[in-house]
């Protein structure tokens, strides 16, 4: 059964069918806001309360092909909340502290930059999570929002547009130029091509 | 197609959201622009990268169950299927009370003509002074109808009173004239019985002159004696 017809069990009053969407979506919000934030536990609780607020105003959700773009908005204003409450710094220093798989902690810039290793076999995939993470939060916050949308919520740039509410070109400008970004914040941590394996 | 707008074209070409004849266009700069080239490649490398943190599971298990949905919201609900918004609702119910009052306004607004000057009165004030005015001709009239009735009453009584008197001369009169007609009558009575008792009288005597003689012809017997008879008279 599509979204929309979801939608219009659950006005109709049939609360099972909001659990379906909430289950066909729950992942894809979690792993969306853990990826804005950075911290499971907080994605956890912005992804519940993400889901409150749904259930609470789908009523009032206008054109219910929009769902995605509308469910996205929310859970990234609840995050913009949560980064506001916490004053959390959009943006992190190579100089913050990490936990390697082996227990060992030492800056991001040590960690990546350890030459003493072969940083691309020994990486597990935390840790690669756990730099992309880190690279990720380096970059302005308005870049890494629309690259994260794009490249793992797969919403087409018009949608990020209307979520965003900007301009379709500043979106595919901001997504240009946070891959750019990234880029080179990686190359800060000296991780480029060791860490990555391009699948080109 | 020079480097600049390239970069607008970058972010739709790394994902596939260009036009096929936009597509062609800028991947023929790119074959032949080698800044474009590893712009490019730096982006799909970057890109690539990124899809190394792959999705996670993200263990909860959210669970909504069924609330008692107050009236209103699901009224908006329901409006909301239909395209109707709260804030249009309210907005619609404000718009037509205004309406209301304008058009309630306009029909109670009165322009008076009077001694050579227009007075134009608006609202609830031209009902109010209309009520008002109604209210005085009203007690006008219930006075004037009580005046009416106690003139009429007085009238009632003048005119019976009249009707009366006339009614009482009239019966003394008849009765004057009756008492006159019944002395006549008894005058003319009186002197009939004392014609009719004379008359009588007279017949009287002559019947007991006839009766003598008849006692005396009946009485007569040659050689006999007779005996003779009276009739008494009155």
């Amino acid at each position: 059964m599509e979204d929309n017809q979801l939608i219009l069990k659950f006005i109709d009053g049939d609360v099972q069918a909001f659990n379906v969407l909430v289950n066909r979506w729950q992942n894809r919000i979690y792993n969306f806001v853990f990826k804005v934030l950075g911290k499971r536990e907080d994605a956890k609780d912005v992804t519940q309360k993400t889901f409150i607020k749904v259930y609470k105003n789908l009523r009032k959700l206008k054109d219910k092909q929009k769902f995605s773009a509308w469910i996205h908005q929310i859970a990234m204003n609840l995050c913009r909340d949560e980064i506001r409450k916490n004053k959390r710094s959009p943006t992190i220093s190579i100089h913050e502290k990490i936990r390697t798989s082996t227990g060992e902690e030492m800056e991001l810039k040590d960690f990546l930059s350890d030459g003493s290793t072969d940083i691309a076999d020994e990486l597990f995939q935390g840790e690669v999570v756990e730099i992309i993470r880190k690279g990720l939060k380096m970059i302005p916050e308005e870049q890494r929002i629309v690259i994260i949308m794009k490249e793992y919520q797969g919403l087409k740039f018009r949608e990020i547009s209307d979520i965003l509410q900007e301009p379709l070109n500043t979106i595919k400008s901001r997504m240009y130029y946070g891959l750019n970004a990234l880029r080179k914040a990686l190359a800060e941590l000296e991780i480029d091509k060791e860490v990555f394996q391009y699948e080109l | 197609m020079n480097c600049d707008k390239m970069e607008l074209l970058f972010a739709d070409l790394l994902y596939n959201e260009l036009k096929e004849e936009e597509k062609e266009f800028a991947l023929e700069h790119i074959s032949t622009c080698k800044s474009c080239e590893v712009k490019y490649k730096n982006l799909r490398e970057t890109s690539a990268a990124l899809g190394r943190w792959k999705e996670e599971d993200a263990e909860m298990n959210l669970i909504f169950i069924e609330e008692k949905v107050p009236f209103f919201e699901r009224l908006f609900g329901k409006l909301d299927l239909i395209g109707i918004s709260p804030r249009q609702l309210v907005f619609g119910m404000i718009t037509t009370l205004l309406l209301v009052v304008l058009f309630t306004g306009i029909l109670r607004t009165e322009a008076i003509y009077r001694n050579g000057s227009w007075y134009i009165s608006f609202g609830s004030s031209a009902k109010m002074e209309n009520q008002m005015e109604e209210s005085t001709l009203i007690a006008d009239i219930k006075r004037l109808q009580q005046e009416n009735l106690v003139f009429t009453n007085r009238l009632l009584l003048a005119s019976e009173e009249r009707i009366r008197n006339e009614n009482i001369a009239v019966v003394n009169d008849l009765a004057n004239q009756f008492a006159l007609l019944r002395r006549q009558d008894l005058t003319l009575i009186g002197r009939s019985i004392n014609e009719m008792s004379q008359r009588s009288e007279g017949r009287y005597v002559r019947t007991n002159q006839l009766l003598d003689g008849l006692y005396r012809l009946s009485a007569y017997q040659p050689g006999g004696s007779s005996g003779t008879r009276s009739i008494e008279g009155k």
